[in-house]
């Protein structure tokens, strides 16, 4: 059964793609973070994001994060992004 | 501690190209008959074929045996040998390794042929131009994540601020070392093509893929192929080389599988688990390696093999790598024919050839004294990966 989230978590690890990528799209959009956020929810419940408009050296591990939705790629794709907020 | 009867007694490799000048089909023929006369054989003597047909990119428009990838059956007809037993298994050389000795032993074969072909195509190496992600790339592809270089990368720099440690210029000590030991295998890409040692500043200024891995942090890939005889020590010794007795094998406890995050907490946990299977399979310890082939497909999978193995502690890796600890005359010669990193990417063909052939003493210049123990780790530590523990005596 799926169970719903709360879309908060903390950053597990960051790093800046500067030539790794193998596709155009990407190659032209490079230097771009990829990352790893850890969910609140469980231990080890892993997902990537590009934590849109964060410097890497912000990424720090464990810093909270929390989703948004954000509109790419030609029209109707929605991804689940990650962004920084102020610890509680 | 199981009674393992194994051995092995020959070892081929083909010539290695950038790309794909010749065709796959024609090196693993040529590394499988290498093998078959080291070890003294006839190719009608062979009675096992295994190999592991994995390419680990994808290749647009299908792929084709006998020039992508190969499988048991195209080498089988090509060398013309007629197998009772042959095994395709999935992962790496490290898997397919571990099924050719439970077949020897278990009586599939008497003579297994193992060999591992790696195709590298012209042009940038696994670029893709799909613009729809199904199945797990779903999760991956829509983020510009480009495994493996993107997950070495991840895991180092997760270490970096967990242990307060691996910087590059730490980590040059270990890259640097490869090169330089890799130029001593004449079969290595590096030692044939470009014949030069990478100096600390050449490594620093390197390029980098993602932080912090650079190029140089990463194989080359390189189209070849090599291959292994494996057969029961009772059988070897009617053979003309001295026998590498298998002491010691593990896998992961787990189906082998590409799609996951490999994390650096993850790769750890798998190197422990494989590590203690190892140990209490051969009741033998990190103490009694005396020569250590551990996988570099990215440096970053070395260090954590050398801390799940047990040969130094969490978070100690990177300061265990210096001051000619690793060197084939320190405490822990590390890779002393290169890996990967200093020969090109067979995917641990060099690994499984540099402890067979240490522990039978046939390394060269690159042999380390009294290796009477090696250790091959292949793969990064993960379902795709195996332990195969070598040693000169049976026990």
């Amino acid at each position: 059964m799926y169970e719903p989230v709360s879309g908060k978590g903390t950053v597990y690890s960051a790093t800046l793609m500067t030539s790794g990528a193998r596709h155009a799209y990407f190659e032209a959009a490079q230097p771009y973070v990829v990352g790893v956020v850890e969910l609140d929810e469980q231990e080890g419940l892993l997902m990537y994001s590009n934590f849109p408009g964060a410097r890497l050296d912000e990424l720090t591990v464990g810093a909270p994060v929390e989703v948004f939705f954000q509109r790419v790629w030609p029209d109707d794709l929605s991804l689940p992004q990650f962004r920084l907020v102020a610890a509680s | 501690m199981s009674e393992r009867t194994a051995a092995f007694v020959g070892f081929g490799q083909s010539s290695v190209f950038r790309h794909d000048d010749v065709p796959l089909g024609e090196l693993a023929v040529e590394a499988c008959r290498a093998a078959v006369t080291d070890a003294g054989l006839e190719l009608s003597q062979i009675d096992g074929v295994v190999c592991t047909p994995d390419i680990p990119f994808s290749i647009e428009g299908g792929v084709v045996d006998g020039v992508h990838y190969l499988s048991t059956d195209y080498v089988a007809r090509s060398l013309g040998v007629t197998p009772r037993w042959s095994s395709e298994v999935r992962g790496t050389l490290g898997n397919s390794a571990i099924e050719a000795i439970r077949g020897v032993e278990a009586g599939r074969c008497d003579y297994a042929l193992l060999f591992r072909a790696l195709h590298s195509p012209a042009g940038r190496y696994g670029h893709t131009r799909v613009e729809q992600a199904v199945g797990s790339d779903q999760f991956t592809a829509p983020y510009g994540v480009f495994p493996p270089a993107s997950s070495a990368a991840l895991s180092w720099s997760r270490y970096q601020q967990k242990y307060n440690s691996g910087s590059r210029e730490q980590m040059a000590a270990y890259v640097t070392q490869e090169r330089h030991n890799g130029l001593m295998y004449e079969g290595g890409y590096w030692a044939q093509y470009r014949p030069t040692e990478l100096s600390v500043d050449d490594y620093l200024n390197a390029r980098i893929v993602a932080t912090p891995v650079s190029i140089f942090d990463s194989d080359l890939p390189v189209q070849g192929a090599g291959a292994f005889i494996v057969t029961t020590a009772e059988r070897a010794m009617d053979l003309p080389q001295r026998q590498a007795h298998v002491r010691g094998v593990s896998l992961a406890d787990t189906a082998p599988s590409y799609a996951y995050i490999r994390t650096l907490e993850a790769q750890l946990e798998y190197g422990r688990s494989m590590a203690k299977g190892l140990w209490a399979d051969s009741s033998l310890g990190p103490s009694d390696v005396k020569v250590a082939d551990l996988y570099d497909g990215f440096s970053m999978i070395t260090i954590c093999w050398l801390e799940s193995l047990g040969f130094c502690g969490e978070g100690e890796a990177f300061d265990f790598i210096q001051e000619g600890r690793i060197a084939n005359d320190g405490v822990l010669p590390l890779n002393p024919s290169g890996g990967n990193l200093g020969c090109g990417r067979l995917h641990g063909v060099n690994h499984l050839m540099d402890a067979m052939l240490q522990v039978t003493g046939r390394s060269g210049s690159r042999q380390v004294a009294n290796a009477d123990i090696a250790l091959a780790a292949i793969g990064p530590a993960s379902s795709i990966a195996g332990l195969i523990l070598l040693g000169q005596d049976p026990r």
